[in-house]
């Protein structure tokens, strides 16, 4: 987070190319109710992610970063606005259709435990690809291409028990990866490993935005993310406070 | 894919999955038991039932079986006879006239019930009281005196090989007859009730007493080769008959305390092995439903990616059905060798009773040594008790996956 | 033979006595021992011989348990026809025992019900006594069933009496082995009979004694059967009073009859 120019939501609304936005929400409110109390985790919130952007969402804990990834991943509805991805409303998808967009358009990397314990780095990797009917022979071929990418030659066979945190984080984004997404929702991907490991993943993650074009969007409150992203959005009480964009 | 994590889920927690599985094969073992044990029994006692005098199939006249008198007879028994033999597996059929009568010797007279029978056609394995001679003979002619009585009225009487009795009772006019005859045999089945009632007497020698026509009898006793199949040639034997004035029935009808004793025995077995099928599935469902609220971060994952919840419920059915699988292969390794020796062995039970020499169920003689024999029947009605327990015990854990929203999932750890 | 009489008398209830002693009575041509004794038998028996009778006797039966006495009336005509009422005591009091030919019906008053005695009862005990109902359906003559001879002929305990010995044909419906009958040798009154089984085993006696001459005929007028393995127990039956010729008719022994007779 350093300099660029601050653009407000009021900006954002303003019409956009549609082939650059890839993620679009619109006056989109999450509320929970907690016991008695509601607590608004988004509020009122509109944003455009465009494609090929490496962008992090930061703020302080609480203040609706994961609620918003969740509802661009389609994991969570918002309780009013629209959510579009790749210019599709999520709001009119069944929930079959859901699962489908998932599985085909998003890539998913959590903070920890993200694999099936029961199966092997190979296996989680090729999971999603599985899930989408490809045929073995193509599917090994593309999962242990991007097990290679993310350099994990030779450990195809481990199981996630038996891999460092950041070996396990290598197979989440090989899996997130391997269906060619069209983005990748990394909630958090950094907190559980040394920031050594984070440099290492942040660098894959960099080098697959640039070299295969997939979007990256990222919450966390790790500088080490931040620095590496080219926009950084910064949320308050579920509301976007800052959203700066670097200049190189 | 799902298989292989089904698979794999499972041998996660190998002690829990064991001892599930283990408590499956159990259940296997006890309801093989169980049900082995009973199609034996039970196909003893009516096969022994069959063999004290009415057969597996009983052909005898219109309304005998509901008020048996001996003035309700049957003409051309012997024709009767051939027609039955003469059906698929029939394996003997034998004229009989039975019914009350007094037998006394000049010490005593006790009550009693005859068969009156051709020895020419009684063999040991249509007839429970030749098989179970232990003096003298069967005898030698349908005409003779010769008569075939219990140890236990012979003691009653206090006669024994050789001696004579006179028996007494109705002939088809209602007058009051009597005989004599002369003791060639003496049975002893164990059974008091039966060793002090029952006497065998040429069939011949009896249709004179009674004023019967020489091809008159009050029944045709039909064996069969599987006691299973009586509706079925009892169906047979009646179209080959033909004969309105005749019945056809089996020992369901015409040995009611022994289908009765079956039916309450069978019935309580069932319940029995269905409650321990309850436990069992109760021990099931126990250990996927915590299995699925241990995997609840990890499905969220999978939801999340993009596993559909359907596929989700799948596979933890497939849990289930593995672990109903596996059980089936310790239960068939487990049950084998108590199969095996029971099958061969058999349990003698008269180590768990004294003065079990013989035991009588609705009348019927049994055979003190347990044995077990499975029908195809029962063993499919195991497997599917089997599959079908467990997989219902998945079920509702299965559900409770696949409901689970993917967000909420992953907030779990 | 004494006892034709006694049946006669009471025929029905003493069975025994008129298989015994009765049956004897058919026939006697020759000398052999045999003819003689089944000459001086039937001589003994048409002497008594009624074509009717009527009769009124008391029964007491004796076993371990319990002691009880009877009073009886009874009719008979010809051999297939015999009505016994009890009298007393008044809890039994108009049971009766009806025998026609080979059937025998028991009415009992207090139920107003016939029943007619099956097989399967026809060795059960008569009115409690030692005699079975069998006893006094048994009608078959004592020829048929028995080779007949004396055994002895001479003095015992002071008197000449006859011995007959009675062997059942081997193809009678009969129980016995043997009976062995003494009778007096002057009036031919029976003195004792005795049953034995196959085995020459004696199993029970019928003692006559009480020689009276009633209804102008002279008969034992107590005979008392004793069962050999219970020497205490016994059955005693005592005639009172005895007719004999009198008018009776064939629709007195039917079951209506032995209805009016409460
Ligand atoms: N399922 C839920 N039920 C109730 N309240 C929720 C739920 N999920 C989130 N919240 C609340 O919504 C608000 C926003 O939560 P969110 O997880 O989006 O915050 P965040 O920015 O990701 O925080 P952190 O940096 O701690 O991860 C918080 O106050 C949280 O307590
Ligand atoms: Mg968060």
């Amino acid at each position: 987070m350093s300099q660029g120019h601050t653009g407000k939501e009021n900006k954002l609304r303003e019409p956009v190319q549609i082939g650059g936005a890839i993620v679009r929400l619109e006056k989109v409110s999450r509320v929970y109710q907690q016991g008695k109390v509601e607590v608004k985790a988004v509020d009122d919130l509109s944003l455009i992610i465009n494609k090929g952007e490496f962008t992090v969402i930061s703020g302080p804990s609480g203040s609706g970063k994961t609620t918003t990834l969740n509802m661009i991943g389609a994991l969570d509805i918002p309780n009013s606005g629209t959510v579009e991805l790749e210019g599709r409303n999520l709001g009119t998808l069944s929930r079959t259709q859901l699962s489908e967009l998932r599985r085909d358009r998003i890539g998913f990397v959590f903070q920890a435990y993200n694999l099936a314990p029961v199966l092997t780095a190979y296996e989680n990797a090729e999971f999603v690809l599985a899930l989408q009917g490809v045929p073995a022979a193509r599917r090994r071929e593309r999962t242990m291409k991007v097990l290679d990418e993310v350099g994990l030659n030779g450990l195809e066979d481990r199981r996630p028990d038996e891999m460092s945190g950041g070996q396990q984080q290598r197979v989440a984004i090989a899996r997130a990866i391997c269906p060619r997404p069209a983005i990748v929702l990394a909630d958090e991907p950094t907190a559980n490993v040394d920031s050594h490991t984070a440099e290492s993943i942040l660098t894959l993650m960099q080098q697959l935005n640039q070299t295969d074009g997939i979007t990256f969007l990222f919450s966390t409150h790790d500088p080490q993310v931040m620095e590496r992203a080219r926009r950084i959005i910064t949320m308050r009480d579920g509301k976007v406070f800052d959203d700066i964009t670097k200049s190189f | 894919m799902l298989v292989k994590l089904a698979w794999r889920s499972l041998w996660r927690r190998k002690r829990r999955t064991f001892i599930t599985c283990f408590t499956v094969a159990g259940g296997i073992l006890l309801s093989v038991v169980f049900t082995g044990s009973g199609d034996y029994t039970y196909t003893q006692i009516i096969d022994t039932s069959a063999t004290m005098g009415l057969g597996h199939i009983t052909v005898e006249p219109k309304g005998y079986n509901d008020i048996p008198t001996l003035q309700k007879r049957m003409k051309n028994t012997s024709l009767v006879r051939e027609t039955a033999l003469n059906i698929p597996r029939v394996t003997a059929a034998a004229e009989r006239i039975t019914g009350m009568a007094m037998f006394a010797s000049a010490a005593k007279s006790v009550g009693g019930i005859f068969f009156a029978v051709d020895p020419a056609h009684e063999t040991a394995k249509i007839n429970t009281f030749v098989r179970a001679m232990v003096e003298g003979e069967m005898p030698p002619d349908a005409d003779g005196r010769k008569i075939v009585i219990g140890a236990k009225m012979a003691e009653k009487l206090k006669i024994g090989l050789g001696k004579k009795l006179v028996y007494t009772m109705t002939d088809v006019d209602g007058e009051i007859v009597s005989e004599v005859g002369r003791v060639s045999g003496i049975f002893k089945t164990g059974v008091e009730e039966v060793d002090g009632a029952f006497a065998l007497i040429p069939i011949n020698r009896m249709r004179k007493v009674l004023k019967y026509a020489p091809d008159e009898a009050t029944m045709v006793a039909v064996f069969i080769d599987d006691q299973r199949r009586v509706d079925g040639v009892g169906g047979l034997i009646a179209s080959a008959l033909g004969n309105d004035s005749l019945e056809v029935l089996n020992w369901k009808t015409t040995q009611k305390e022994v289908s009765g004793m079956i039916k309450v025995d069978r019935s309580g077995n069932y319940l029995s092995q269905f409650l321990v099928g309850l436990l069992i599935a109760a021990g099931i469902l126990n250990t996927i439903f915590m299995s699925v609220l241990e995997r609840q971060r990890e499905f969220g994952v999978m939801l999340a990616v993009g596993l559909k919840p359907g596929s989700l419920f799948r596979l933890v059915v497939l849990e289930s059905l593995f672990i109903a699988i596996v059980g089936l292969i310790m239960g068939i390794i487990l049950t084998a060798p108590f199969f095996y020796y029971l099958y061969y062995q058999g349990l003698d039970l008269r180590q768990f009773a004294d003065n079990m020499e013989g035991y009588a169920v609705g009348g019927t003689v049994v055979d003190p040594i347990m044995k077990i024999r499975l029908f195809k029947e029962s063993a499919i009605a195991i497997l599917i008790g089997v599959f079908g327990l467990t997989i219902l015990a998945g079920l509702y854990p299965a559900w409770r996956a696949g409901r689970q929203a993917p967000v909420e999932s992953l907030k779990t750890i | 033979m004494p006892n034709k009489n006694i049946i006669n008398a009471a025929r029905g209830l003493s069975a025994v006595i008129l298989t015994v002693i009765l049956s004897t009575g058919a026939m006697a041509d020759a000398e052999t021992n045999q003819e003689k004794a089944v000459r001086i038998l039937e001589r003994v028996d048409d002497m008594w011989r009624g074509e009717s009778s009527r009769g009124v006797f008391s029964m007491e039966v004796r076993t371990k348990r319990y002691k009880r006495k009877l009073s009886l009336e009874a009719w008979s005509k010809g051999k297939d026809l015999s009505l016994v009422v009890i009298k007393a005591p008044v809890k039994e009091k108009g049971t009766a025992t009806l025998k026609s030919g080979t059937s025998i019906y028991t009415y009992l008053p207090k139920t107003d019900r016939t029943i007619r005695l099956t097989s399967g009862m026809m060795m059960g005990s008569w009115m409690g006594s030692h005699f079975t109902n069998d006893d006094l359906v048994k009608e078959s003559r004592m020829s048929d069933d028995y080779d007949v001879s004396i055994i002895f002929d001479g003095e015992r305990d002071g008197q000449m009496v006859y011995e007959f010995e009675l062997i059942p044909k081997p193809d009678a419906a009969v129980v016995w082995g043997k009976i062995t009958i003494a009778v007096r040798q002057d009036d031919l009154m029976p003195i004792v009979s005795t049953y034995f089984d196959e085995d020459m085993e004696k199993m029970r006696t019928m003692d006559f004694f009480d020689i009276k001459t009633m209804g102008g005929r002279k008969f034992p007028a107590t005979l008392r059967v004793t069962p050999e393995d219970k020497p205490d127990e016994y059955t005693e039956v005592v005639y009172h009073e005895m007719e004999f010729d009198i008018p009776i008719d064939d629709s007195d022994f039917s079951i209506a009859a032995l209805k009016r007779s409460k």
